[in-house]
């Protein structure tokens, strides 16, 4: 099935690159793969995560002959309607790729515009500079959060599901080295970094509760941190952040900017790593 | 050898050289612009390579009509149409403090090809009537919602642009603007766009 879904998210992808340049014919002298991998990037924060193993309900072969006939449709039709023709099939295209990981919503073109909306406004409020409000009261934010959420004894995946709705809501800001390789608020690295700074409130019965909610929920965080010596490489795997390697590495999520400068030739935006990007993590 | 001496001779001479003379002037007086944006610090320059042409994209005059059709000089009523000089003291004056915007309209994958130094990328479907998502992207340009209605009395500045008089998505999303309410008088229109833009060797950005 996965190959399918990727064959798929493959052929479609083909056809978004060749859209785009129809679309203006524009510039586009940077190679397929630079263009492959931005168009994953617009961070779909979707509020649930189901690793379900339905599909798209249209194969790559039908996909790709939609797309073409569409595209070519576009030729012939007047202004307005071929741009929203081409609009709602990038739209569509750009939807059925994000999907892919964690293809919850089937194939609808109306989900799949309103998915596509979703990631664009959301790729669109990271890249604005006034969404970038003061991270900390942002981190401080997520993390009451996740307190009201603990208090009232709910499950982690609750909390994870109830924090990307509220980052997709917008009623949070979500700082960029937060966000998963998969686009997602990385609620783990989050609840350990609550469990990291026992100084801020010594004797709170939040603290407490929340030491035992997330050593039984998290078992694998929070580790003793690596403290590298020197320059190490670290490759990104699965439900990774910039945040995460940086508690993994230093035992602390703050020092996630470091890594981001370390790696600037390959990573745009702390919210833009990708499953196996090989990352230097500078010593400190 | 001959060519390989001369080689090294002309570029060390070119390495010796001020930024002035490896920058042809943008006007009379200012050989280049430096304003501060997101806390970097942004010059935009004119390059002086002789051989250096337009992308190719930017080359063919076939472009079918539709949806690659002529625009007129304004966008919309009282939005002022502006070029490259006003756009850069846009962008050293209103986006360097932080009350101003300069946006791309593009769709990501031209805005990732190369683009105005100091622009964001707001792709105009985003701002259509149709996404749903819309008004999240008004309030984080300034709009406030009071009463369920939003109040643009503190939105900032816009300058907007595509990729040529020929491209339809900035005006396409200034007409968006307009239709959420968004006050005319703070719009404003690169029409010549990315072409013009490259055309006069000025600064593109990738971003």
């Amino acid at each position: 099935m996965n190959k399918a879904v990727s064959i798929t998210a493959f052929v479609t992808l083909g056809v978004a690159t060749a859209l785009g340049i129809a679309y203006e014919q524009s510039s586009l002298n940077s190679p397929v793969i630079e263009k492959a991998s931005f168009v994953s990037a617009p961070i779909p924060l979707q509020p649930t995560q189901s690793p379900s193993a339905s599909e798209p309900g249209v194969s790559a072969p039908v996909a790709l002959a939609a797309a073409v006939g569409q595209a070519t449709n576009t030729q012939a039709t007047p202004n307005i309607a071929s741009d929203d023709t081409l609009k709602n099939l990038t739209l569509q295209t750009l939807s059925n790729l994000n999907s892919a990981p964690t293809p919850q919503h089937n194939a609808q073109v109306a989900d799949a515009a309103t998915d596509q909306y979703r990631s664009m406004t959301a790729g669109v409020l990271n890249a604005l500079p006034s969404s970038a409000i003061s991270q900390s009261g942002s981190i401080d934010q997520l993390q009451a959060i996740i307190l009201k959420a603990m208090q009232q004894g709910k499950s982690n995946e609750y909390i994870d599901s109830l924090l990307n709705k509220a980052a997709f809501d917008g009623s949070v800001q979500v700082p960029a080295g937060l966000v998963t390789a998969e686009g997602r608020v990385d609620t783990k690295t989050l609840i350990a970094s609550l469990v990291a700074k026992p100084a801020a409130q010594p004797k709170s019965n939040y603290l407490n509760m929340i030491n035992s909610l997330a050593a039984s929920a998290f078992t694998d965080t929070p580790a003793a941190p690596i403290a590298p010596q020197k320059p190490q490489i670290y490759t990104v795997v699965s439900g990774d952040s910039l945040a995460s390697i940086s508690l993994k590495y230093y035992g602390t999520t703050t020092q996630y900017q470091q890594i981001f400068e370390a790696n600037l030739d390959k990573i745009t935006s702390p919210d833009k790593i990708r499953i196996g990007q090989k990352l230097v993590i500078p010593a400190l | 050898m001959m060519y390989f001496i001369r080689f090294l001779i002309v570029s060390i001479f070119f390495s010796t050289t001020s930024a002035q003379a490896q920058y042809m002037p943008i006007t009379a007086n200012d050989v280049d612009f430096t304003f501060t944006f997101n806390g970097k610090s942004i010059t935009i320059r004119r390059e002086k390579q002789p051989n250096n042409k337009i992308m190719d994209a930017f080359v063919k005059k076939l472009r079918e009509c539709p949806p690659f059709c002529v625009l007129p000089m304004i966008a919309a009523p009282g939005v002022n149409t502006i070029g490259e000089l006003e756009i850069i003291d846009f962008l050293q004056t209103e986006v360097a403090t932080g009350r101003g915007l300069l946006i791309d309209t593009r769709i990501p994958v031209m805005h990732q090809a190369g683009t105005i130094p100091g622009s964001v990328n707001v792709p105009f479907s985003t701002l259509s009537p149709d996404n749903p998502f819309r008004d999240e992207i008004l309030m984080a340009l300034g709009a406030q919602k009071v009463g369920g209605q939003l109040d643009y009395s503190h939105a900032m500045d816009l300058a907007l642009f595509c990729n040529g008089p020929w491209c339809s998505q900035s005006s396409k999303a200034i007409k968006s603007l307009l239709i959420a309410g968004y006050p005319p008088s703070k719009l404003h229109w690169y029409r010549a766009g990315m072409y013009m833009w490259g055309l006069l060797g000025l600064s593109v950005r990738k971003p």
